[in-house]
């Protein structure tokens, strides 16, 4: 309710905020990259299965054997009022896998927050299916006010062969509005995407996704694992332009660091990591 | 039975090789031609490179490597594992073995079969003055290049008009080269290489001495202390290019393996650029696992001079003109107006998988050159001499090659404007069917050396800022996929650019080749550029984005041991927010038609375009007699078509003749200027004499 009473110079300041923070990489308003895995395949990560999936995939859930629990951060162009947290665990059960996550976003002018609750199963032997349901919360200085809504997003994953795998996802299907008085919504993203392993070592993703405000994205990425210890990852994408790389290191078989930035022309760095741990 | 078997699949291998060498050596022109983007150029070492290992194929049990880089065909992880792999297992028995190698894909392999042998002899070289008179090889090449359409320039003036404008041409409108080259092996080299441009004159007037051009060498190569040497015209070639690289290099190209350069030193000038190339001498000397580059170079250039208005006695130089024609008076009052000096050291250290260089280089003008100076040129070299130093390396470690330079200007006399430039490189192997490669470079605003070549967008290899990644991925048997993604921003003003820029360059390219006959490639290139928009009030001039797509379809196919159709489809695309968005295409088709046993060679091409201006135009190259090469640009709107004609005789002789001509729709005439045609025809004829002894 108190959107409307923005005055014309801060909408238009914060639109150009929202606006920088959309067409980056494609996410806004509570979707952003989620682990630094990710991110250093320029997002290209719909078709990954760890337990980032959440984040990513519902659907690609189904892959993880064990209970799993990830933290990450990134500062999106080093700047510092462009900081998330992020959140997941998964446990996987007898014939589904069951996940929460949460995600911190902005500083105190703005900020916004996403807890969601994720369910994916196997409906056959290649497919499979993920559900989530989001809650969101938007809080601007505390002039503004905020705001709160709930979206719901679905996955789907195919084991098309041995080597290739197929992802899709729609984030807030349900074209949730921001607030009941005015015709603004979260933004709504779909992503179509693939994994192609060449061999034991190397394998390719690659991602179109489509934000419903911005023009499509195609993206582009590649991860090398030379040992069992350490891996490369790097990509390239569209729509803006920006190439990320990055590193991973896996101790005790159960334990990951992935670090992992993205280069944008004009914004430069944005610096990513997170760790995961595998329980049980 | 065995044997006949082995022979058998040799000769197999032999037939499909030779069907490719043009292709392959067309191929690679082409990556070059996109990306210089010019009509004339004169790529004959990197042909002459390829057609000597042709013939001469480089013995695997034997090369130290350096050989198999010249072929710009393979990545320093493949030759290293053939290095380590013959180390290990001892000498090549087969060729066929090169299969188990793990980076050597079957393409590969294919690609590279026709410059290779395995033998286990030893190539020692004993000269003596008989041997290489009986075995060296004798060739003239004989070129004659007449004017079809009488163009505006060639109008027939008086003396004192022409004198009076720079509109007319002293001499005629044809264009006569002559090559005599003695070889041996590639161990020896002699050669005189002449030439008259069209419009330049011939034995009279201002050319006295004949051709307009005469370029010679004596080569030597392959002793033990003394690697190479040379005297008169040659090029030289350091580290990746950032210092002193006097030939031409490969740009970006959709295969990977083209963003090392790979260095070779000394190497005969043959071609008739008139500018890029060093005139002196040059040695180059080995012991153990270091070698010595020493040359020197003084060259007379083309430049325009004004004299200082207080002292009567100063001049200094203000333009100098590359071109190498002299047509009009203005033209030939630049001639040899400046001389140019180059000298310059550069020492190199070879252990194993490990090269590392380090050069100086001196260069200068006799005069002081001074150019206008404008906003976008402020930083570049003015005065009488300057050097540069420089630094490389190279390293192969299991399957990744990294390599790089870093280079530095010294102008002890402008102590801000020593700028400094550097490119870092990494290729890998990453499986068989995959390599990726990924090169960084910064060049400062104020680095500038006069010959360089490093790996660039803009022409020079300066004021730039980029990274460039790339892959090459065998998908499966029939299919592959060669990318790259390449993004650079240029910190200072550039020539009709009035800010600071960026911009990028992606390419993908999948192949499908389900046959040695058969070939359908794709490749869409999209280019983002800055430029100066078209809607400047005169003030302030904004710049804004140009984004241009090409996309094209390209079918090869051999339909027999006789006939082979090509087929190409190009479409481009132009956006910018000062104009209307603009377009072209371009549709050919070419027939190549080589009977085995006829002295005949027949290449036939048609193709229709319509690009609605200039900057849409499409370049495509086009077949052409030997060591001949075009790559013109097709725009507005009508038709290209041509013949090229090869005939062999007398064992020793080969005559090639190509007629082609454009036809435009409403068009009345072509071209501005001393270049105007009137009507709408515009064609062109080549008639090439080889003899080879």
């Amino acid at each position: 309710m108190y959107f409307r009473t923005f005055n014309h110079f801060l909408v238009k300041q914060i639109l150009c905020f929202l606006f920088l923070c959309c067409s980056l990489f494609g996410w806004g308003q509570g979707y952003l990259s989620n682990s630094a895995r990710a991110l250093s395949m320029s997002n290209a990560s719909v078709a990954l299965t760890d337990v980032w999936a959440h984040a990513n995939n519902p659907a690609a859930l189904v892959g993880i054997k064990k209970q799993s629990i990830g933290i990450s951060y990134q500062n999106r162009f080093s700047l510092k009022e462009m900081q998330t947290q992020g959140l997941v665990y998964a446990i996987p059960f007898k014939r589904m896998v069951f996940s929460l996550g949460s995600q911190l976003y902005g500083y105190q002018q703005y900020r916004s927050m996403k807890n969601g609750v994720g369910m994916s199963m196997a409906l056959s032997e290649k497919v499979s299916l993920g559900v989530q349901l989001n809650h969101h919360s938007i809080r601007l200085n505390e002039n503004y006010g905020n705001s709160s809504m709930l979206t719901g997003e679905m996955g789907l994953l195919v084991q098309f062969t041995e080597r290739i795998r197929f992802g899709c996802s729609v984030l807030n299907i349900g074209r949730t509005k921001i607030t009941s008085n005015a015709n603004e919504r979260l933004t709504t993203l779909m992503r179509l995407g693939m994994q192609y392993v060449i061999s034991n070592q190397v394998f390719l993703v690659s991602e179109v996704e489509k934000n419903v405000l911005y023009p499509l994205s195609v993206k582009l990425g590649a991860e090398y694992k030379p040992s069992t210890k350490i891996c490369f990852r790097g990509g390239v994408a569209t729509a803006p332009i920006s190439f990320s790389f990055g590193v991973g290191t896996t101790f005790k078989n159960r334990f990951q660091l992935d670090l992992g930035t993205a280069y944008h022309q004009l914004l430069g760095w944005s610096p990513h990591v997170s760790f995961q741990v595998d329980l049980n | 039975m065995k044997y006949l078997v082995l022979l058998l699949l040799v000769s197999i291998g032999l037939t499909a090789s030779a069907q490719d060498r043009g292709e392959i050596i067309q191929q690679r022109i082409e990556f070059i031609s996109e990306q210089l983007q010019s009509e004339n150029m004169d790529l004959t070492n990197v042909i002459e490179q390829l057609n000597y290992y042709f013939d001469h194929p480089i013995n695997l049990n034997v090369t130290t490597g350096e050989e198999l880089e010249e072929l710009y065909l393979l990545t320093g992880v493949q030759i290293n594992e053939l290095l380590v792999h013959r180390k290990a297992f001892g000498k090549f028995i087969s060729i066929y073995e090169l299969q188990s190698l793990s980076f050597w894909d079957p393409q590969t392999i294919q690609l590279v079969l026709p410059f290779v042998r395995v033998d286990d002899r030893l190539d020692q070289l004993h000269i003596t003055w008989k041997e290489a008179m009986k075995q060296g090889k004798f060739e003239e090449y004989l070129r004659y290049l007449p004017m079809i359409e009488k163009k505006a320039g060639y109008a027939d003036v008086s003396d004192s008009v022409r004198q009076a404008s720079n509109k007319y041409y002293y001499g005629n409108g044809d264009r006569y080269y002559s090559r005599f080259r003695y070889t041996y092996k590639t161990n020896i080299s002699v050669g005189l290489t002449a030439e008259k441009d069209a419009g330049e004159q011939f034995f009279r007037g201002h050319e006295k001495q004949g051709f307009d051009f005469y370029s010679a060498h004596a080569f030597f190569k392959g002793g033990k202390y003394l690697k190479s040497a040379v005297m008169g015209d040659y090029q030289i070639q350091v580290g990746q290019g950032l210092n002193l690289w006097s030939s031409y290099a490969f740009g970006k190209t959709a295969d990977l393996t083209t963003m090392k350069r790979t260095a070779i030193p000394i190497r005969a000038y043959t071609s008739v650029d008139e500018s890029r190339f060093l005139r002196g001498a040059a040695a180059d000397f080995g012991y153990r696992n270091w070698s010595m580059l020493l040359f020197a170079s003084n060259k007379k250039m083309d430049a325009a001079s004004l004299s200082d208005s207080t002292y009567d006695d100063l001049e200094y130089i203000s333009t100098i003109d590359l071109t190498g024609l002299h047509r009009t008076t203005s033209e030939i009052a630049k001639k040899n107006g400046i001389t140019e000096r180059i000298a310059g050291a550069n020492l190199r250290y070879v252990n194993g998988a490990l090269r590392w260089g380090a050069a100086y280089i001196y260069q200068g003008y006799d005069k002081p050159f001074n150019k206008a100076i404008q906003y976008y040129n402020q930083f570049d070299f003015r005065g009488t001499s300057f050097s540069s130093i420089s630094s490389d390396y190279s390293y192969v470690f299991r399957n990744v090659n990294v390599f790089g330079e870093v280079s530095k200007v010294l102008r002890p006399d402008v102590q801000a404007q020593n700028g400094w430039a550097m490119v870092h490189a990494a290729m890998m192997s990453l499986d068989p069917r995959f390599s990726f490669g990924i090169l960084y470079r910064n060049y400062q605003k104020d680095y500038q050396t006069l010959y360089n070549a490093g790996f660039s967008e803009g022409s020079n290899t300066q004021n730039e800022e980029g990274t460039y990644a790339a892959f090459k991925w065998k998908l499966a048997s029939a299919w592959s996929i060669n990318a790259y993604a390449d993004l650079f921003k240029f910190p200072w003003m550039k020539y009709g650019v009035d800010a600071p820029s960026y911009g990028h360059e992606i390419l993908i390219q999948p192949i499908y080749k389900p046959s040695k006959t058969f070939e359908i490639y794709g490749r869409f290139r999209q280019q983002l550029r800055q430029k100066n928009s078209r809607d400047s009030d005169g003030t302030v001039t904004e710049i804004e984005d140009v984004l241009q797509r090409n996309y094209r379809l390209n079918m090869s196919c051999v339909l027999n041991e006789f006939i082979s159709l090509k087929t190409r489809l190009e479409y481009v695309t132009i956006h910018r927010a000062s104009n209307t968005p603009e377009k072209g295409m371009l549709f050919s088709q070419d027939l190549i038609f080589k009977p085995k046993s006829s002295p005949f060679d027949l290449s036939l091409r048609f193709a229709l375009f319509d690009t609605d201006s200039y900057d849409t135009r499409i370049y495509t190259f086009e077949s052409n007699a030997l060591y001949v090469f075009a790559v013109p640009a097709y725009y507005y709107q009508g038709s290209r078509a041509y013949v090229l004609l090869r005939y062999s005789f007398w064992h020793s002789c080969d005559l090639w003749i190509k007629y082609g001509v454009f036809l435009y729709e409403n068009r009345s005439s072509i071209s501005s200027g001393a270049e105007q045609i009137n009507g709408s025809r515009k064609s062109d004829l080549l008639v090439q004499l080889r003899i080879s002894l």
